[in-house]
This record gives C-alpha cells, sequence and structure tokens, in this order.
C-alpha cells in the first residue's frame, strides 16, 4: 500500500468514525436548535417576501 | 546515436588500455579497448581516432574541460548490471534545451545511455528491431503503443568527453522523432546514412544514486514521465466505495425515527403572544435528535413565530430552538408568485433520554404589502387569520437518529482528496503535454479552457 493511499485510508476512516460518533449521540452541525446554554436558532428579524 | 557493436564474452575482451594524446601528450585510458573508435582526450578536449593502433587526432581542442556530473569511469548497478560511464555527450535542440548522455557499457551486455534531462534520468537501449507504425501516427513496439511527443527534432551534439564506439564530433546533428507512453520514451535518429531507436525508460529517483546522482524532480515534467497519481484512482475509488458503502448502511440502520407527540394549536387572530405546553415527551434512546415539525395549513401573506423550549423533568435542562413558518403570495408584471411554506421543521441534536415538556411560545402575524396603499391596509390580506377563519397550528415532536445532513456532509468529505489528486494530475498532465509539438490530449485537454488555448 502506497502512502498515497494509507493517507487516504486515513481520511476515510476519520470522516467514517466521526459520522458514527456523531450517529451515535445524535449530533448535527446542522440542527437549529441545542442546548439553552448555547441558544437556540433565532429567526433572523426580517418578515416578508424577499424575492422581490 | 548509431547503432551499437556486437559485444560479446567470446568476442575479444575488453581491457583498460592506455595511450598517449597527440595534441597535449596526456595519457587517455581507454576503458572499452576493442570497442572504442573515437575517444575525446580528458585533459584537451581533442578528439582522437582509436580504431587504428596508429592513434589519429580527429579534432584538436585546447580548452578546459568541464566535469560531468558522473566522472567518467564511475561504476554503477541498473537493474541487475553493473556499468561504468565511459563517454560524456552534451547535445542540444541546435543550442536549446540542451540534455546530457552518458555512454555506459559492460563488457557482457554491450552500451547503454544515461540521458539527464532537466535532472530526470533515463535508461536507454538502443533497439534490434524496428517499432510498427500504426494508426493516428503511433507506434506499436513490443505489444505496447507511443503517441508521438516530439517530431522532426534536431539534435546536435555540443560536447564530447571519453570514450564512443563511432566517429562522433561537436556540431554532429541528427533528426529526431520521439514518442512516448507512461515512463517509456522511443526515440528516433536519423541522418544520412543511418536510422537508429532507443529505448529510453524513465528511472525511479532511487535508481540513479547507484552513480552517486541526487536526483531531482524535474518540471514541467518529462515527456514519458509518469503522472504520480495516475495509478492511484483506482486503488482509492475501492477505498472511497467502502466507506460510502458503510455510512450509507450505518444511515439506514440508525436513522428511523418516531413520533413520540401531537398537538394542535389555535392561533389567536389578534396577533397576541401566546404559548402552550406539551407535557410528558418520552425519549428513550441514549441519546437523540428532536425534530418538531409545525405545520400552518391555512397561512397565507403572513408568518407565525415559534420558539421552542425542550425541558427535561429530572435535571430542568432546556433545549431551546427558534423559528418560523412563512407564507406569502401575490401577483405582478411578472405573474402570480408565492414564497416561504407553511410547513417549518426544526431539529435539537443530541438531547439525552428523558421525560420532557415542550413549551411553545407562538404568534401569527399579517404581512401587508407596502406597495398597496394605507388605506386598503386590512383588507388586502387573505383572511388566514381573520375571525372566521381560525387557523391552528399543528406540532409534531419526533425522536430520530442520525442525521441526513451529516451523511451529506461527509458523503462530500470522502471524495475530496480523489479531487483534488485530479485536479493535481490534470495539471500534471497539461504540463507535460504542453512541452509536446502533438498538444494535449486525454484528460489534459478536457479540462482546457479557452485562456489554455491561447
Amino acid at each position: 500500500m502506497s502512502g498515497r493511499t494509507f493517507f487516504y485510508a486515513l481520511w476515510c476512516l476519520a470522516v467514517v468514525g466521526l459520522f458514527a460518533v456523531s450517529g451515535v449521540f445524535a449530533w448535527s452541525p446542522f440542527a437549529e436548535g441545542g442546548r439553552a446554554s448555547h441558544g437556540g436558532g433565532v429567526h433572523g428579524g426580517f418578515y416578508g417576501p424577499t424575492h422581490k | 546515436m548509431p547503432p551499437e557493436p556486437v559485444t560479446s564474452a567470446a568476442a575479444v575482451a575488453p581491457a583498460v588500455r592506455a595511450l598517449t594524446c597527440p595534441n597535449c601528450g596526456g595519457t587517455v585510458n581507454l576503458r572499452a579497448a576493442g570497442y572504442t573508435v573515437t575517444v575525446a582526450c580528458q585533459y584537451c578536449g581533442s578528439v582522437l581516432d582509436v580504431a587504428d593502433p596508429a592513434v589519429k587526432l580527429l579534432d584538436r581542442y585546447n580548452h578546459a574541460l568541464e566535469e560531468p556530473e558522473i566522472s567518467l569511469g564511475t561504476r554503477g548497478t541498473l537493474r541487475g548490471v553493473e556499468w561504468e560511464a565511459i563517454g560524456y555527450l552534451r547535445r542540444s535542440e541546435g543550442g536549446y534545451y540542451p540534455w546530457e548522455e552518458y555512454l555506459l557499457f559492460n563488457p557482457y551486455h554491450g552500451y547503454r545511455w544515461l540521458v539527464n534531462v532537466r535532472g530526470g534520468w533515463s535508461f536507454g537501449e538502443m533497439l534490434t528491431s524496428i517499432p510498427d507504425t500504426s494508426r493516428f501516427g503511433d507506434l506499436n513496439f513490443d505489444g505496447k503503443a507511443y503517441s508521438p511527443f516530439f517530431r522532426n527534432g534536431h539534435a546536435r551534439v555540443d560536447y564530447v568527453l571519453g570514450e564512443f564506439y563511432w566517429r562522433v564530433t561537436v556540431g554532429e546533428t541528427v533528426d529526431t522523432d520521439d514518442f512516448v507512453r507512461p515512463g517509456t520514451m522511443l526515440s528516433r535518429e536519423a541522418n544520412a546514412n543511418e536510422v537508429s531507436w532507443t529505448r529510453n525508460e524513465l528511472l525511479e529517483p532511487g535508481e540513479i544514486r547507484a552513480f552517486g546522482v541526487r536526483p531531482e524532480k524535474p518540471w514541467p515534467p518529462l515527456p514519458h514521465q509518469r503522472s504520480p497519481y495516475a495509478g492511484w484512482f483506482g486503488t482509492a475509488g475501492k477505498v472511497a466505495l467502502g466507506a460510502v458503502a458503510f455510512l450509507l448502511v450505518f444511515f439506514f440502520v440508525f436513522s428511523s425515527s418516531q413520533v413520540v407527540a401531537r398537538a394542535t394549536l389555535p392561533i389567536a387572530a389578534d396577533e397576541r403572544d401566546q404559548n402552550a405546553t406539551v407535557s410528558g415527551i418520552t425519549l428513550t434512546r441514549p441519546w437523540q435528535s428532536v425534530e418538531i415539525r409545525a405545520q400552518v395549513p391555512r397561512l397565507e401573506n403572513g408568518w407565525v413565530d415559534l420558539d421552542y423550549s425542550l425541558v427535561n423533568r429530572a435535571t430542568q435542562q432546556s433545549y431551546v430552538a427558534s423559528g418560523a413558518a412563512e407564507r406569502y403570495s401575490g401577483s405582478d408584471s411578472d405573474g402570480p408568485w408565492t414564497e416561504g411554506s407553511r410547513t417549518r421543521t426544526m431539529t435539537i441534536a443530541s438531547v439525552p433520554a428523558g421525560t420532557y415538556d415542550l413549551v411553545i411560545e407562538f404568534d401569527g402575524k399579517r404581512w401587508v404589502d407596502p406597495a398597496v396603499s394605507i388605506s386598503s391596509w386590512g383588507t388586502n390580506t387573505s383572511g388566514w387569520a381573520d375571525a372566521d377563519n381560525q387557523p391552528q397550528l399543528e406540532v409534531e415532536v419526533r425522536q430520530g437518529g442520525v442525521s441526513g445532513g451529516n451523511l451529506l456532509f461527509a458523503l462530500i468529505l470522502i471524495p475530496l482528496p480523489l479531487l483534488l489528486a485530479l485536479w493535481r494530475h490534470v495539471r500534471f498532465e497539461q504540463a507535460r503535454q504542453d512541452e509536446s509539438d502533438v498538444g494535449r490530449s486525454g484528460m489534459a485537454a478536457l479540462f482546457t479552457s479557452n485562456s489554455d488555448d491561447d
């Protein structure tokens, strides 16, 4: 196995490992809400259509 | 370079022989005596004809000699055979693009060439058969195809040192054509009398250390230099597929979700703040994401502010999320339009097991088109929050597992190094092929932009 393949396999292992850990703890960087001490998602304060 | 003489153990045994330079009187050693035809004196540079026992002076020089990178007489083992460097040529394309060639000798294996182009080294062997021409100008030799790279070149000898098996002189010029495949180059050299073919195999950087040379990384790459990424994509692709398969299996096993609570709440028509509590939500998994889906079926040209607090009854730890369901529609010069959604889903991550209460603070608002005159306010709403059209907020709470966003993120990260390697491979191939007289082909041509063409 070449060094390049080894490091790529290591990269894949890290991504898969982090994905599995995030799954076990149900964590996601894309979640809107979280613990109150960290603050929740906040509406931008602007209401109304924005397409025009 | 002309065809080499046949050497064998049965032939006259080569031996080191010393002779005196008729120009400077220096002692010149012949390392392939019996095969060598000309030798350039190591002291004055004069070229001597040693085919005849009476040494003749072919070219007279009286100049300080340059010491080549590999001193003549140096021995090194390449591919299992020990070779001795006996001759040195510096050649160029009419004074441009110089390169060096060392003539190697082994009494049982004959002659070989060590070619140095910009610090990249190749091991050359004269061919005893002529390559076949195939379609599209390619060559076939030993069942392998070679693509044209340099056409109609003119290689000139600029400097000579040591001994050679033909009468070599400074200024000697031959016509050249070169054909390549990864790792190998076929070179054709022709003059008025003969045509010769040489196969040059690119040496690995470590191999040339046998002659005490420190290898370099030429850039742009040599014509027959193999992209360091070319053979890697197959193996890396298998690794990537394995990782993706694991991700998908893990996701489908652990991504299921189930409804743990539902509630329907009336929204006040007077736009005041309201709150409600959905009690006794039991979350059973050690950790889970909690997805709260709010739907306002009659929402039109208005919004509903939503603030959630999911409070653990045992610890009072609160998990919060805020957002709004917004839905607008209208008509303008482009025709009717709509924007937003009557549904808003929010996710709270990493919620531990326990019994929770969901406190919902909400208020419904009407949106009035500012383009409409003030006198029309109150009349241009869709009626979604009117007293006779009581709107409702439908809330559904689900406990879930692995996030789909995480999967997507991982699926993007996995091939990222592959894409980076692909980009570097293309840049390598473009730099290599840009040296060619033929132009880009394959993937290098595929990613050629108009500015590159210029």
